[in-house]
């Protein structure tokens, strides 16, 4: 027998040189185990990593087409942004989605975090990735900081209220349709309105603007809200 | 990390340390509940070294706190420490007493031997776990398993 041939051969046998009872209360502690506890941040991350690949490529195109426009076309385009920004939220909420569409619920809630928690983390994590590139688009583009973002998130949350609404009503079908009407909707109108020169991004409707934020902001936290609901019922 | 996978890992580490199989269970399950109560350590460590160091240090302490001969009553008179049949190793010769052998060899070698070739204990685990560099367990590897060799050729 060869060298290396005597020395495998130790190897392999050493498995059973070392040979112990078989442990008698393995599954009993295992079960008796209390459920493993995860950070918050812990949770973020590992949702963070469960994010798929494409929505991070569209929101990142979106962005820059978003950016150029802010940048090459300042006076003329920029309003045209805030048209883009449905897209942003059409984004989101099918990933948000995908889970209820593929009926992961199960598999999902099996897991160390509540389902709700998954949902509402993947949420968190989308959320602030949009406002925070909304918060660049509004530093780059003509006027106040503010009221640009305040032109930006009313479309935003809209068509979030109403992206989520739709979602829940459609029990599991594919969202990405109803979804992208809405989106593509008030896209429409915020194009047109900007198009034919209209009045509305004039300082003197900021209150109805501010309104309208307020409005879309609270229907946006009912929708999620009642999205948790709906997903801790499952 | 599969901790139900690794409990069998633990456990035959513990047997190994400490000879008494209930005791090694006990301890066993203790060193997992401390260390899922550690959190922090896991998430920015090595999980498997932090387990095994866990299990040595309750060893170490169980053997302090209790005679030997208590700890010892899993073995009948003149039973090896090790349980292996002749027939498991072969060689032209014909077959070898491995037991034999592995009982000649010092405690730390024997250690090593169980952890990284019968619990598959990685290099990077284990340099964690002895506070050597991957080189030199490499090495102290190759000499153990040269020593073990030329025993069982004496024999």
């Amino acid at each position: 027998m060869s060298e290396r041939r005597k020395t495998k051969a130790i190897i392999e046998s050493l498995a059973a040189c070392y040979e112990a009872p078989r442990p008698a209360g393995k599954r009993a502690f295992f079960r008796a185990l209390p459920p493993r506890k995860i950070s918050v941040w812990r949770m973020l991350l590992v949702q963070l990593g469960y994010l798929s690949r494409w929505v991070w490529l569209v929101s990142a195109f979106l962005f820059f087409v978003m950016l150029s426009m802010c940048l090459l076309h300042e006076a003329r385009l920029g309003g045209g942004v805030f048209g883009l920004t449905p897209f942003l939220v059409l984004v989101t909420v099918t990933e948000i989605s995908r889970s209820l569409v593929c009926r992961m619920e199960e598999l999902e809630a099996a897991t160390v975090c509540s389902l709700p928690g998954i949902v509402m983390a993947r949420m968190l994590i989308l959320g602030a990735e949009n406002l925070l590139s909304l918060c660049v688009l509004a530093c780059f583009m003509e006027g106040e900081v503010l009221r640009n973002l305040v032109y930006m998130l009313t479309p935003y949350l809209m068509t979030a209220a109403a992206s989520l609404a739709s979602v829940r009503r459609m029990h599991g079908r594919d969202p990405v349709t109803g979804c992208g009407v809405i989106a593509a909707c008030v896209c429409l109108i915020q194009m047109v309105l900007y198009e034919e020169g209209s009045r509305i991004y004039e300082a003197r409707y900021l209150a109805v603007w501010i309104v309208a934020f307020v409005v879309s902001a609270y229907l946006t936290a009912r929708e999620v809200g009642r999205t948790v609901r709906r997903v801790e019922s499952l | 990390m599969e901790l139900e996978e690794q409990y069998d890992k633990i456990y035959r580490y513990c047997y190994f340390k400490l000879r008494h199989a209930q005791t090694a269970e006990d301890i066993t399950q203790e060193t997992f509940l401390r260390f899922l109560e550690s959190d922090g350590y896991r998430e920015v460590g090595r999980p498997l070294a932090y387990l095994y160091t866990v299990a040595r240090n309750l060893c170490m302490d169980e053997f302090r706190r209790k005679k030997p001969e208590e700890l010892l009553e899993d073995l009948a008179d003149g039973q090896s420490r090790y349980s292996i049949r002749s027939e498991d190793y072969l060689d032209g010769a014909g077959k070898i007493d491995l037991r034999r052998a592995l009982d000649e060899l010092p405690e730390r070698a024997r250690e090593l031997l169980l952890l990284r070739y019968v619990n598959e204990v990685s290099f990077r685990d284990l340099e964690k776990i002895f506070g050597q560099s991957r080189f030199a367990l490499h090495r102290e590897l190759k000499k153990i398993l040269e020593d073990l060799k030329r025993r069982l050729s004496d024999e």
